[in-house]
């Protein structure tokens, strides 16, 4: 018999939805419900009823388009910022051939995004739809590869995700996830850890 | 008047048509909900008879300011605002407006107040049926506020015309004269007495200039039937036309945007949270030169710990 295990999120859109293509309707009626009396429930009500319908489903798989946030990017963007990881990083620059093995204190690295759309008839825009996404990630027994001043490996570590929504500014959805981080980020010839201009010009 | 009466036509003439798209709007629109029905379904051709229509609210919103209109097929005696053969009468609790088109045979009741579940009963009077027998669909068209859109009901209230007992439909009928202008044209309401006013319901008749009644008018002739067809094959190609036209806006929703923006750029913070400091492991490879080499550099201020080793070196540093 053969285990089937289940689909490990990627972006926050699947940690809030889950894996699959139900994310845009769940959506739409989550928007649905916040703004039943609001101004994109107007401007929808007005519209020709078929249009209306297909207006509220534009705006929900729009919605999905900016909620689809790589959660690998998310670690970086926080890895980058986190000071022994920037000084290993230093470290094996100046020592070039080298490499060091950082067993990263357990951290916790945040994200919030406040993304929206603006619904447009004619031209005009009547009605916005704001969204907030919280993204809180720990991250716990990383042990990483650094050379260079790249991360050229992670050779373990678990990642416990928490994902918020909001609509219009009132929470609709709160999700956990947990990642084993090896294999969910595409180091490629490794990921630079510092800017730009730290990097001698052949790196 | 306030509407013009073009839109009017034309919700006659999309009625049939716009049955589909109505149907798919039915939760987003609040516009061509409740039913209609006529009593008596059924009257023999050319029989003089009041037919009552009876409008009810089915959804569970308030009608406010809108309209209802219901359209006479050809072949009827034309409504009239007065006493009379045709004359339609409205009944409303809190008041409405009840106008025929001058130009068309349609029926507007106007800023109508019907409580959820409620409904109120358009009586048209001294009415004479087509000559022949066959169904006469009364379109009826519904709008629940008055910034709403005039949508057909779902099912509009047909009379069935049986055939005469008595000589040929196209010759016997006994209908009352053509009209008089002092018809009138009457509906009663049934909402309660404190339903709120607004919403009006649309009730139109034939399109304008429909020839004379078998009844009311001169016996048909071959040149009337072809009329008759003409405008018949007329009106279904208008129906065809709209009805493409209405498809063509649904599954392409040109005018309406949904343009996305990200915001101001993201915020992202990490903090430790962990008690065990981060400890790194540095690897050096050098070239062998047969003696023990000391890897001894400080790359944190706190411990670090060094170690005497062969190539390559490792160095364990506690920051």
């Amino acid at each position: 018999m053969t285990d089937v295990l289940p689909a490990v999120p990627r972006t926050a859109l699947g940690v809030l939805y889950g894996p699959g293509d139900g994310a845009a309707s769940a959506l739409a009626g989550q928007i649905r419900a916040v703004d039943a009396d609001g101004g994109l429930g107007r401007a929808v009500a007005r519209l020709p009823g078929a249009a209306g319908h297909a207006a509220a489903g534009e705006v929900a798989s729009q919605a999905a388009g900016l909620l689809d946030v790589n959660l690998a990017d998310v670690l970086v963007a926080g890895w980058r910022k986190h000071h022994d990881l920037r000084a290993a990083a230093r470290r094996t620059l100046a020592a070039p051939g080298s490499t060091e093995l950082v067993e990263l204190v357990t951290h916790r690295i945040t994200e919030t995004q406040a993304p929206y759309i603006s619904v447009l008839v004619d031209g005009h825009r009547v009605a916005t739809v704001r969204f907030g996404l919280s993204l809180g990630l720990e991250v716990s027994a990383l042990l990483a590869g650094v050379s260079a001043g790249k991360l050229v490996a992670v050779h373990a570590g678990r990642c416990d995700v928490t994902a918020t929504l909001a609509i219009q500014d009132i929470d609709v959805v709160t999700r956990h996830a947990r990642l084993e981080l090896p294999g969910v980020i595409a180091l490629g010839r490794g990921i630079r850890l510092l800017e730009t201009c730290e990097y001698p010009a052949d790196l | 008047m306030r509407h013009g009466r073009r839109r009017y036509a034309l919700a006659g003439i999309c009625a049939v048509g716009c049955l589909g798209s109505a149907a798919m709007s039915s939760s987003a629109n609040p516009d061509g909900v409740g039913t209609m029905t006529v009593s008596p379904a059924s009257v023999t051709a050319g029989q003089v008879s009041t037919l009552t229509f009876t409008y009810t609210d089915t959804s569970d919103t308030e009608l406010k300011g809108g309209e209802v209109t219901l359209t006479v097929p050809p072949g009827w005696t034309p409504p009239v605002q007065a006493a009379g053969p045709g004359g339609v009468s409205a009944g409303c609790p809190l008041g409405c407006t009840v106008t025929v088109l001058r130009d068309s045979p349609t029926i507007v009741i106007s800023n109508l107040s019907v409580p959820p579940g409620q409904g109120f009963t358009i009586t048209y009077a001294q009415a004479t049926a087509p000559g022949e027998a066959g169904s006469s669909v009364f379109t009826a068209g519904e709008r629940s506020f008055s910034d709403g859109t005039l949508t057909p009901l779902l099912s509009s209230p047909i009379e069935t015309v049986t055939a005469s007992s008595v000589g040929s439909p196209s010759n016997s009928a006994s209908a009352s004269p053509t009209p008089s202008p002092s018809a009138s044209v009457t509906a009663s309401a049934s909402a309660s007495a404190s339903a709120s006013a607004g919403r009006s319901v649309l009730v139109s008749s034939g399109p304008a200039g429909s020839p004379p009644t078998s009844a009311a008018g001169p016996p048909w002739t071959r040149w009337q039937v072809v009329l008759e067809l003409v405008l018949l094959a007329a009106v279904v190609l208008a129906i065809g036309v709209v009805a493409v036209l209405r498809a063509t806006r649904v599954t392409v929703p040109s005018r309406v945007r949904a343009v996305p923006h990200a915001g101001p750029p993201a915020s992202v913070t990490v903090q430790d949270t962990g008690a065990e400091p981060t400890l790194s492991v540095r690897i050096e490879p050098h070239a062998d030169t047969g003696r023990p080499v000391v890897a001894s550099t400080v790359v944190a201020s706190t411990v670090v710990a060094s170690t005497v080793v062969t190539s390559p070196a490792i160095e364990e540093v506690r920051s």
